[in-house]
């Protein structure tokens, strides 16, 4: 049964992947961006990681996606997309994405791995988590809370009209 | 049917990430472009929480707290640059930005 669950949900990332990578049309992309988002939650969700699942579908597909869309539309001529968007460099691209594909696979399936491979059933638990965050990582969680603050005063200050 | 193993989980990080580098290689339009660099740090949150599954810490989950943290700066910049761009050239297609070449 689990097995089945994982097919369909890696067949959903893997695919909807594809059409954020190759569609194109822009807004086919962003949606199916979207799919990416929905399958990487789940997969955190059946790899017992509740919170970073949740986590992950605020934070992708509640914001970053709605952002990406809006900026979609603020920019794009939705029309033209589809003769604008040219998929480019592809004799290139593709023996190094076969290559990096290769490097990769290879050194984390090969190697590191004295033990057995299956995964333990423990599911982890938010309080683990926050007891992580405040007590080990505290220093981290606070600079990127500032970097945050950083990055909203930014955004406001980069985009707006320069007034002449 | 074969069990799942932390093998699986590795190998479809590393296929998102190299769907997602493939996109910022073959696409020229730079919305695409922020698009595939979400999915690239998606693919390494995915390695964290396998990771942190595996070692059966929690220390994983807090790295892809963090990653999405930083990803949700990337794109409030990453976008605001782009919308900024777009007002002076009227494009998103990075051939349209060669003014900084040599």
């Amino acid at each position: 049964m689990e097995n089945i669950v994982l097919t369909i949900i890696f067949t959903i990332t893997i695919g909807s992947a594809c059409v954020v990578a190759f569609s194109r049309n822009l807004i086919y992309s962003a949606f199916a961006l979207f799919g990416t988002f929905l399958g990487v939650a789940a997969t955190f969700i059946m790899l017992g990681a509740p919170f970073v699942g949740l986590v992950q579908i605020v934070v992708y597909a509640g914001g970053i996606l709605i952002l990406t869309i809006f900026a979609v539309m603020l920019t794009a001529k939705i029309k033209a997309s589809e003769i604008t968007n040219p998929v480019l460099n592809i004799k290139i691209a593709i023996p190094l994405f076969l290559l990096t594909l290769f490097l990769l696979v290879y050194f984390l399936v090969n190697n590191f791995w004295s033990g057995s491979t299956a995964l333990p059933h423990k599911e982890g638990s938010i309080v683990a988590i926050g007891n992580a965050l405040l007590t080990e990582y505290l220093l981290p969680f606070e600079l990127i809370s500032i970097v945050l603050l950083i990055t909203m005063i930014g955004a406001a200050i980069i985009t707006r009209r320069q007034l002449k | 049917m074969t069990e799942i193993t932390i093998h699986h989980y590795l190998i479809l990080s590393a296929l998102l990430f190299c769907l997602g580098l493939i996109g910022v290689i073959v696409r020229k339009n730079l919305l695409v472009m922020l698009m595939c660099i979400e999915v690239m740090m998606n693919a390494i949150n995915l390695t964290f929480v396998a990771l942190a599954r595996y070692f059966n810490t929690p220390d994983g989950h807090v790295m892809a707290i963090f990653v999405m943290a930083i990803a949700a700066v990337e794109a409030a910049i990453g976008l605001g640059i782009v919308i900024m761009i777009f007002r002076n050239k009227e494009s998103i297609q990075a051939d349209d930005y060669r003014s900084m070449k040599g």
